[in-house]
């Protein structure tokens, strides 16, 4: 089977100004921080990031954000000034209703009908539906140019594990990117991942992150 | 004395005892986390980034420790417990696997509805909030009757923007316990010892009934 890993230069050199950038985390837990580090030296900029929260919250000070799709700014003050100041275009989105996009995106779903927020903000600029005597707002699927991943283990097809709560919403956003970019904490043989344990296959991965993983990740 | 820790753990003790074996339940940041320290063995606590099962907390930001709850502290996980991606977290909320929620407010309004998000000129976005109102039927307010500097926040509508609307049946304070009806607005059930329905009126800004069987705290 071909080997998707990837040096830190290949994975750099696919970043490129205008794109929307999909990241795993929550609380800062679970980020892939080495890719985040790679995109920042890409210098790309004018870009979209879509994420359960402000877990990158270091590479929105970096100006490197025009817009953001996520649930939950944290309580980072500069973060809010930033969204305040409207120097960051900012959609909130509930977050099982964002985790619901992410994964329609994923799985070739055009959206998806939820409850989840009917009469409040949540619903401004959206369709309300009726169907099958219930009231629905009609939200859309999301994809990205590039999804970032953080898994626990990965083998050389792309096959992950996922470590604790750092599993979070890494799973729908590995299955949402055009190009799946993934950074493993391990990286095993073929056939070492049991494969009924294996939580996202190899499928949804197009690069794994080949980087030293004896220390310090 | 508004905010008092002791005033906190009666609110806390008061949710705790609604609760038996086998139900699980989702708490909030603030007020209703405390309400995990008065459960019986058996109830389970889920925490919506991907856990269910949460044992205590156990420390603060480590970004390597395995487990984290929805506020980003560490915690252990209690025996049978499962940890699992944010579709499937809110899934088991929206589908009504949970027995209640217990979350803060800035406000609450005699109808139910429910501004948890936002303080006027700070709006960090809903979080997972607008998913868990929507989606559990049970929804529990637990919080200081009155703001800092003595506002009510029992009011007869809510100023800042709604979480959900007409979503809370139980309002919990340090003083007094509410049913809401949607439609019937506020019943007052339950009196702290000592503490009058006359001072409760004068400190609560929505009109509300008294049950017949009116019992203490």
């Amino acid at each position: 089977m071909i080997s998707k890993r990837f040096s830190r230069e290949e994975i750099i050199a696919q970043f490129h100004d205008g794109q929307t950038i999909m990241t795993g985390g929550f609380s800062f837990h679970g980020c892939p921080e080495l890719l985040f580090d790679a995109l920042v030296e890409s210098g790309a900029r004018h870009l979209t990031n879509i994420a359960l929260d402000a877990s990158a919250a270091r590479l929105m000070h970096l100006g490197i954000f025009d817009r953001v799709i996520i649930a939950h700014a944290g309580s980072v003050p500069e973060n809010l000034a930033l969204m305040a100041s409207g120097k960051i275009e900012v959609e909130f989105c509930p977050m099982g209703t964002l985790a619901e996009r992410i994964r329609a995106g994923g799985v070739g779903l055009g959206g998806v009908l939820v409850k989840t927020g009917l009469g409040t903000v949540a619903e401004k600029g959206k369709e309300r539906i009726t169907f099958q005597g219930e009231e629905y707002i009609l939200e859309s699927a999301l994809r990205a140019d590039i999804s970032l991943v953080r898994a626990a283990t990965a083998d050389h097809y792309g096959n992950l594990t996922y470590a604790g709560t750092a599993r979070n919403a890494n799973p729908v956003i590995a299955m949402a990117g055009d190009l799946t970019i993934v950074q493993a904490d391990r990286f095993v043989p073929l056939d070492e991942i049991p494969p009924e344990h294996i939580v996202t296959p190899g499928v949804f991965v197009d690069m794994i992150l080949d980087h030293e993983t004896g220390g310090g990740c | 004395m508004p905010g008092a820790m002791e005033d906190r753990r009666v609110i806390a003790k008061k949710i705790a005892s609604w609760f038996h074996d086998g139900h699980v339940i989702n708490l909030g940041v603030g007020v209703p986390i405390l309400v995990a320290d008065y459960i019986t063995d058996n109830v389970v606590i889920q925490s919506e980034n991907g856990l269910l099962g949460v044992g205590e907390a156990i420390g603060g930001l480590e970004p390597e420790a395995p487990y984290f709850n929805a506020a980003g502290a560490t915690v252990s996980l209690i025996p049978g417990a499962s940890v699992f991606d944010i579709t499937t977290s809110f899934g088991m909320i929206r589908s009504g696997r949970l027995r209640a929620t217990v979350l803060g407010c800035f406000e609450v309004s005699q109808f139910g509805d429910l501004a948890n998000m936002a303080r006027p000129g700070s709006y960090p976005g809903m979080g997972g909030a607008m998913d868990l109102v929507s989606g559990i039927d049970n929804v529990i307010v637990a919080t200081d009757h009155c703001t800092r500097d003595g506002k009510p926040k029992i009011v007869a509508a809510c100023t800042l923007p709604l979480t959900g609307v007409g979503v809370v049946k139980t309002i919990v304070t340090e003083l007094a316990v509410f049913t809401v009806s949607r439609t019937e607005g506020l019943t007052l059930v339950e009196h702290r010892a000592g503490v009058s329905v006359e001072t409760i009126r004068a400190k609560t800004g929505a009109p509300f009934r008294v049950a017949d069987n009116l019992k203490e705290m």
